[in-house]
């Protein structure tokens, strides 16, 4: 009997006949995303003069080896990230935005699990991987070109991932009042990650819906819901919030489990929901 | 087998009746011929039998098995050519080779003789092509998959006078006991000679679905300026020097079947077509 729900076989065939039709914007936006960060990462500090000799880096130079741009690229980093992430969302389904490019994919002999795990994999596993390994190389490279105009005493060095993914913690004692062992920095990270994981499965199923013009939609969409959903929060606490015990204050490693909790299982019910919207989508948009 | 069981359509919940109640059974072996007017739900009933479509109510199997699931096992032995066609941005021999490694009964030697048969050579890109051209690739590649079931829309729009007939060609050829082809087209004069099983449809039921060969022993084709074989006619519509009418097959001489008149029979007196099959 043969297996219709998942095969190897099938799906590395379909995959690879998506690649095929595909490569050509793959490779573009590879090359936008690095090109885009090489000329951030070595421009930037040129033109800001990140490089002179400053107070506020000397003192810290020998003792935590810390490069004043890391500080100015993370944040960057993060923002572009979030972005770039969310639009690869909004084209998750863009094979599906004209009626004889749906007859095409909805024809082919493939299960919708397949279809949708190959989708998954272009645009949202890989723009991840693509973007952090450009971080990588710009960073690198912004390492090679400094050289070439940088005083002798300056520490010019390639961030490393752990400053990147403890969101400018590193080695305990950058901002020693502000940082504690599970830090406000692991709570950070969940909000940034779980809001990230959150906006980019949303997104994907507005593009399963309406896959023409679903960024600007889901966004549109967003913006209200966010609206909606603060403005209950305040009038809740507006109404209720004598009545909750102002004594208890999580601490951050709580807080962070919390957020993460939250966002994996909204995440992952988006994503389900998705699924069987793909799997019961027509060559005609009902709604 | 492919049966159509009490099936329902319709584009939205206010909209009009696309599909109305429709009942049809189609076997191998038979190269059906399907026509209707203008909005009748030809295009329609051929994506609901893709599974492309939700029916209302009602179901579509395909050796035994719903389309409506889409099942790979099922859709590895189904094809449609849609009516208007859109190709990826990818050359002509990558198009054959990615694609046709999901259909098991893929032929690549196949492909290069309907291709070369309908004159494309070399391997050009295929977003690049003229209508015409990417009708030609797209029937090569569905005659070359080899599919149970083939399901043509307006499989001759945009082919050339030759073109034309390598196809009529290719489809005899390609007919056995275990296929079923369905084209539905409105050139009627593309394809008469190749049907063996006509189908006429409005949106509410089957109007006629008949055999070639059955129509043929019931019925004669003919043009005539005589009056009192006009009159006797089952029906008659006029033509240069008289009319071509379809008359009772008295003296067991198949003729060549008019398929414009025979639709236009069916379409404007569907009982009296009705009556004449069920004596």
């Amino acid at each position: 009997m043969e297996n219709n729900i998942f095969s190897l076989k099938r799906f590395a065939g379909y995959f690879s006949l998506q690649l095929a039709v595909s490569w050509k914007t793959l490779l573009i936006i590879s090359l936008c995303v690095f090109g885009g960060l090489i000329i951030y990462c070595s421009g930037l500090p040129y033109l800001a003069d990140t490089y002179i000799v400053h107070p506020k880096y000397a003192a810290h130079l020998n003792k935590y080896h810390i490069d004043p741009f890391w500080d100015t690229q993370m944040p960057f980093f993060y923002i572009t990230f979030f972005i770039f992430s969310v639009i690869m969302a909004a084209n998750m389904f863009s094979n599906l935005n004209t009626k004889n490019k749906r007859i095409t994919v909805f024809t082919l002999p493939a299960s919708n699990l397949e279809k949708f795990t190959t989708n998954f994999i272009i645009y949202i596993i890989f723009p991840a991987i693509l973007f952090f390994v450009s971080i990588i190389v710009g960073d690198y490279i912004r390492v090679f070109t400094t050289d070439l105009y940088t005083h002798s005493n300056v520490y010019v060095a390639p961030m490393p991932l752990e400053y990147f993914f403890s969101w400018g913690h590193y080695y305990d004692n950058f901002h020693p009042d502000f940082y504690d062992k599970y830090g406000l920095y692991n709570y950070t990270i969940a909000l940034y990650y779980g809001f990230l994981i959150l906006m980019q499965s949303f997104i994907a199923l507005i593009s399963c819906i309406w896959p023409k013009n679903s960024f600007i939609k889901g966004a549109g969409i967003a913006i209200v819901w966010t609206i909606l959903i603060f403005t209950c929060f305040y009038f809740s606490v507006r109404l209720f919030g004598s009545d909750i015990d102002h004594s208890y204050r999580p601490s951050f490693k709580a807080l962070s489990i919390g957020v993460w909790t939250a966002c994996i299982i909204a995440t992952s019910a988006r994503y389900c929901l998705t699924y069987f919207r793909f799997k019961e989508n027509e060559i005609i948009n009902r709604w | 087998m492919l049966n159509i069981k009490n099936l329902n359509f319709r584009y939205s919940r206010k909209g009009k009746q696309t599909i109305s109640d429709f009942n049809l059974t189609l076997t191998e072996g038979g190269i059906y011929g399907l026509l209707g007017e203008n909005g009748a739900g030809k295009s329609t009933l051929l994506h609901i039998i893709m599974g492309l479509l939700t029916p209302e109510s009602g179901k579509v199997t395909f050796n035994g098995e719903n389309t409506r699931k889409r099942l790979p096992s099922v859709l590895a032995d189904m094809y449609i050519v849609p009516e208007e066609n859109e190709l990826p941005q990818i050359h002509l021999l990558t198009f054959a080779r990615k694609y046709g490694a999901l259909y098991p009964k893929f032929s690549m030697e196949d492909m290069y003789r309907h291709l070369s048969t309908f004159g494309i050579t070399g391997n050009p890109r295929l977003d690049k092509l003229s209508m015409g051209q990417k009708k030609k690739i797209t029937l090569s590649f569905a005659m070359a998959c080899n599919t149970s079931l083939l399901i043509m829309d307006e499989p001759t729009n945009g082919l050339d006078i030759p073109s034309k007939s390598a196809f009529r060609k290719f489809i005899v050829e390609s007919i056995n006991d275990d296929r079923i082809f369905l084209i539905s087209t409105h050139q009627v004069r593309d394809v008469s000679n190749i049907l063996d099983h006509i189908i006429i449809m409005d949106s509410s039921r089957v109007l006629l679905n008949e055999n070639i060969s059955e129509i043929q022993s019931k019925m004669k084709f003919t043009n005539t300026s005589n009056k009192s074989e006009i009159e006797n006619a089952y029906f008659s519509l006029p033509s240069l020097g008289g009319a071509t009418v379809i008359m009772p097959n008295l003296d067991n001489i198949d003729t060549e079947v008019n398929l414009e008149t025979l639709f236009t029979f069916a379409v404007e007196q569907p009982e009296k077509l009705n009556s004449i099959f069920k004596k």
